[in-house]
């Protein structure tokens, strides 16, 4: 915590610009990421496999974050978002052939149209941002509860949509099959890290900093003049595009994109991450989507069945789940900020200056609850 | 005219179910602060409950699916949100969707992922004709249960002593327990009285589709919920009428909706909830801005 | 003026009342007698609320001890400590605004240990606030705020109280209301009832009380006694504080 003692420490003692110390929120979880990745792709194949899932998770509950972390308001609806990004992705990257033959109605434009992977990427961005500013006009004037729940409102409403929409996409609730493998892991590594660099950016940036000053008192925040509706919807939009993205990453890892697959399961997985991460730090983010990874990983292998010592332990399939959602309830109970306590990366070494100190603690901290 | 008065008596039928619904879910909001999403899987228990059981015997059956239901209710908060009472409801809700989850695996550890087929009430399949009119006995008997629940739940709370103790808690509950009210007790009887609520949808679901499964509940209890906050999660009255507009648009749009955009009914429920909560952002029945309560 | 152990109502001694690290009552000692009305003044944030929500542990507090004649209420939850014979007005008249007054009195027995003087004291809290009978049964929310004050200190009386609290009672109240507040509270007292009375109108809760503690920044500075009541420069003193 914050050190009230003023003496002249006997550590690293000298004073960081605060830039320095800004950067270093940054350089923290690229280098976590950067250094995670290396691990895990040269563990086993499977890791590798699940590296590029995690990846994609990565940059989806990064996503989440940009809003929720700054706005304060809970969102049940970023799936919605990462469906739209899946959905654009799939359908400019398949081939004509295979889309002709899954998805018959599709529109002609659709079906003809084809385009360079990272061209679709941004477009996926896009048609995420815009879906999130389109909703949000009509969203972000709630909070709390309100907000969750209507939030999952929007997420059951565009997959619905999706599902039974065959102008731009398969038929009821089929799938989309044939999604190529457009990044391979070190293009999947890069696009994670750029999504982190943006979202680092944005909460930066002077909405961001007015947002995070409304997140503790709604009622206080208009009083000195900022729109917290304006800002919010700014955030939501710059959300959903990495959302987008976050799809567009996922849907070329899956291969196979269907509306099913981005209900409950997956928004409850995401939440989770953030939730035991730490919901209101970039950090949390990381963190959590790291660590959650990392035991998938590992329950999947003993969920196979692995051998320990000399015992062949294995758990029912199925587990992971449970043991995400146990793990995120008691973290919830017992330390509601999360693993990071709602705090970015640290500069750990002891600043002479205990008003410097602070200044760290307070990029990015949320008062306890 | 007929096939009016028809879709209106199936309408009014469905919005009766997710009426007790939301009801159950809006008493427990109102005293607790909870926005259960477990609710779905109390409903779910109970289901398995009738299913499982009916065949045996039906009294038996009944009470079970009652005790399941209040059981899990009570259970639940023991286990978890008892630990959460200074936590906001946004952290409430988050946690019982993890609690949801928990327990629907729990349900497909003990009973299998596949669908579990059984009659529940199989006589309330007849339907009976009347004037041109097919009256399926199951929608009467759903109409006048939750007519009976909901009176009952107003009577209690309007005219017992343990009732009036519930609407106060739900007031102000700092304020309830400083004039000597047990919160304890209080939480208990509104947490049975949910239960008993969910049980009563159970009735109803299972008997109109003869099966349950690990994610029974969980449809009827997002429904439920979104009704609840569009009338407005500060009245108990406003959650149950919004439970029913939900159910009854749901059942209209699926009657109504032209050919090609029938499969769209549920996406339109969706967006007439989007549009309502633009309108008015705290539900129809919140009144005065209603902030988050501490 | 005699102060045998058996007559002592209530004791307090060592409160602390913190809110999230911050202080808002330090080491605080207070008593009152039976019968007797005592006083709590002192300005805005000195610590007045706080005391009181933590005797009856709304929120929490540490103390040496708290007693309601000789039963400990320290590890007590607020609704036992209610049960035990301590009623407590809270400050902003929180009276249920959707149930009727009647509700809304009916409420107020809920703490009551003996039902028996119940019509009795029913017909007592009727006189003392006429308007509770003849808006039995509106609902409470539709009665100014001076008559919601008086709903909340009659529904604090029907739990038959051995002491009763109340938090800045004439806040917000037009003069006339207040006259009536403070008569009903001398009506009480006369009764046997004791009562802790916490106020921002100093002069007239010097001159009605036994005693008048003062309170500030969480501390209890002086104890002033009714002849003090007219000691506009000592009132000013204790006001502002040191």
């Amino acid at each position: 915590m914050t050190s009230t003692d003023t003496r002249p420490s006997p550590h690293f003692g000298w004073s960081l610009p605060q830039p320095v110390l800004s950067l270093w929120t940054l350089a923290v979880p690229l280098a976590a990421v950067w250094l995670f990745s290396s691990v895990a792709s040269r563990i086993s194949p499977s890791a590798s496999i699940d590296l590029g899932y995690a990846l994609a998770t990565l940059v989806i509950v990064v996503a989440m974050w940009t809003f929720i972390g700054n706005s304060g308001v809970l969102s049940f609806g970023h799936i919605a978002f990462v469906a739209v990004g899946a959905w654009t992705m799939s359908l400019l990257t398949i081939s004509p052939t295979v889309k002709s033959s899954i998805m018959p109605n599709l529109a002609p434009f659709l079906a003809e149209t084809t385009l360079d992977p990272y061209l679709a990427l941004l477009i996926a961005a896009a048609v995420g941002g815009l879906t999130a500013v389109i909703s949000g006009f009509a969203l972000m004037r709630l909070h709390g509860l309100e907000a969750g729940i209507a939030t999952f409102a929007l997420l059951m409403l565009v997959v619905q949509v999706l599902t039974y929409w065959s102008a731009i996409g398969p038929k009821s609730g089929q799938s989309m099959t044939g999604v190529p493998r457009s990044f391979d892991l070190q293009s999947t590594l890069l696009i994670a890290l750029i999504v982190i660099v943006i979202a680092w950016g944005y909460g930066q940036s002077v909405s961001a900093r007015m947002l995070r000053a409304s997140r503790e008192s709604v009622q206080a925040a208009p009083a000195s003049g900022i729109s917290i509706t304006r800002h919010r919807i700014i955030a939501f939009a710059v959300s959903g595009a990495l959302a987008g993205v976050g799809g567009a990453v996922w849907a070329q890892t899956n291969r196979v994109v269907q509306a099913s697959q981005f209900g409950l399961d997956f928004t409850f997985t995401t939440i989770a991450m953030l939730v035991i991460g730490g919901m209101l730090s970039l950090w949390g983010a990381v963190v959590g989507t790291l660590l959650i990874s990392a035991m998938n990983h590992v329950l999947g292998l003993l969920e196979n069945g692995m051998q320990i010592g000399g015992v062949i332990v294995s758990l029912p399939s199925g587990s992971r789940l449970v043991i995400v959602a146990a793990f995120m309830v008691l973290i919830i109970i017992f330390r509601p900020s999360g693993i990071t306590g709602g705090r970015e990366a640290r500069w750990p070494f002891r600043q002479r200056d205990p008003y410097l100190t602070g200044a760290i603690t307070a990029v990015g901290e949320a008062k306890k609850r | 005219m007929i096939p009016v008065i028809q879709s209106l008596i199936d309408a009014t039928s469905a919005g009766a179910v997710y009426a007790l619904a939301a009801l159950g879910i809006g008493l427990v909001f109102g005293v607790l602060r909870l926005a259960n999403f477990a609710n779905g899987e109390i409903i779910t228990g109970a289901g398995y409950a009738l299913v499982l059981l009916w065949p045996l015997s039906w009294p038996l059956a009944l009470a079970a699916s009652v005790v399941v239901a209040v059981g899990l209710s009570l259970l639940m908060d023991l286990a978890v949100f008892r630990w959460m009472r200074s936590q906001s409801p946004a952290a409430l809700l988050i946690a019982s969707f993890g609690v949801s989850i928990l327990l629907q695996r729990a349900f497909e550890g003990i009973f299998g992922v596949n669908v579990r087929t059984g009659a529940v009430a199989p006589a309330l399949t007849k339907s009976v004709n009347i004037g041109g009119l097919r009256l399926s006995l199951l929608a009467v008997v759903a109409i006048v249960l939750a007519a009976v629940l909901l009176l009952g739940v107003h009577l209690f709370l309007t005219r017992s002593r343990m009732g009036l103790q519930v609407q106060a808690a739900a007031a102000d509950f700092r304020e309830a327990r400083i004039l000597g009210i047990r919160s304890g007790a209080v939480i208990a009887v509104t947490l049975g009285m949910s239960g008993l609520l969910a049980a009563a949808v159970a009735f109803v679901l299972t008997a109109q589709s003869g099966s349950v499964n690990p994610t029974f509940g969980v449809q009827v209890t997002v429904f439920g919920l979104i009704g609840a906050v569009i009338g407005g999660l500060n009245r108990i009255g406003g959650a149950l009428i919004g439970g029913f507009a939900v159910g009854f648009s749901l059942s209209l749009f699926t009657t109504w909706l032209p050919a090609g955009l029938g499969d769209f009914r549920v996406a339109f429920v969706y967006l007439l909830v989007i549009i309502v909560l633009v309108i008015v952002p705290n539900g129809i029945f919140a009144g005065r801005t209603a902030k988050e309560r501490a | 003026m005699s102060s045998h152990d058996d007559a002592r109502v209530l004791t307090v001694s060592g409160l602390s009342v913190a809110y999230g690290g911050v202080p808002a009552v330090s080491d605080l000692n207070l008593h009152v007698d039976a019968g007797e009305l005592v006083g709590v003044i002192g300005p805005n944030g000195a610590g007045k609320s706080s005391t009181l929500l933590g005797i009856v542990n709304a929120v929490r507090s540490g103390s040496t001890e708290v007693s309601l004649q000789g039963v400990d209420l320290r590890r007590m939850p607020p609704e036992r400590v209610a049960r035990s014979g301590l009623a407590l007005v809270t400050e902003g008249h929180h009276i249920f605004g959707r149930l009727s007054v009647h509700d809304n009195l009916r409420l107020g027995t809920t703490a009551r240990r003996d039902r028996k003087g119940l019509k009795h004291d029913l017909r007592w809290v009727h006189e003392l606030f006429p308007v509770l009978e003849e808006f039995a049964d509106r609902p409470a929310g539709l009665l100014s705020g001076g008559q919601q004050q008086q709903l909340a200190i009659g529904r604090a009386l029907l739990a038959s109280p051995t002491l009763l609290a109340l938090d800045e009672p004439s806040l917000g109240l037009s003069p006339t209301a207040v006259d009536t507040v403070f008569a009903a509270i001398e009506s009480v007292c006369a009764r046997g009832t004791a009562v802790l009375l916490v106020e921002q109108r100093a002069q007239q809760t010097v001159a009605t009380a036994a005693r008048t503690y003062v309170l500030s920044e969480g501390r209890i500075t002086m104890t002033l006694s009714p002849t003090d009541a007219d000691d506009s420069a000592l009132l000013m003193k204790a006001y502002l504080g040191s």
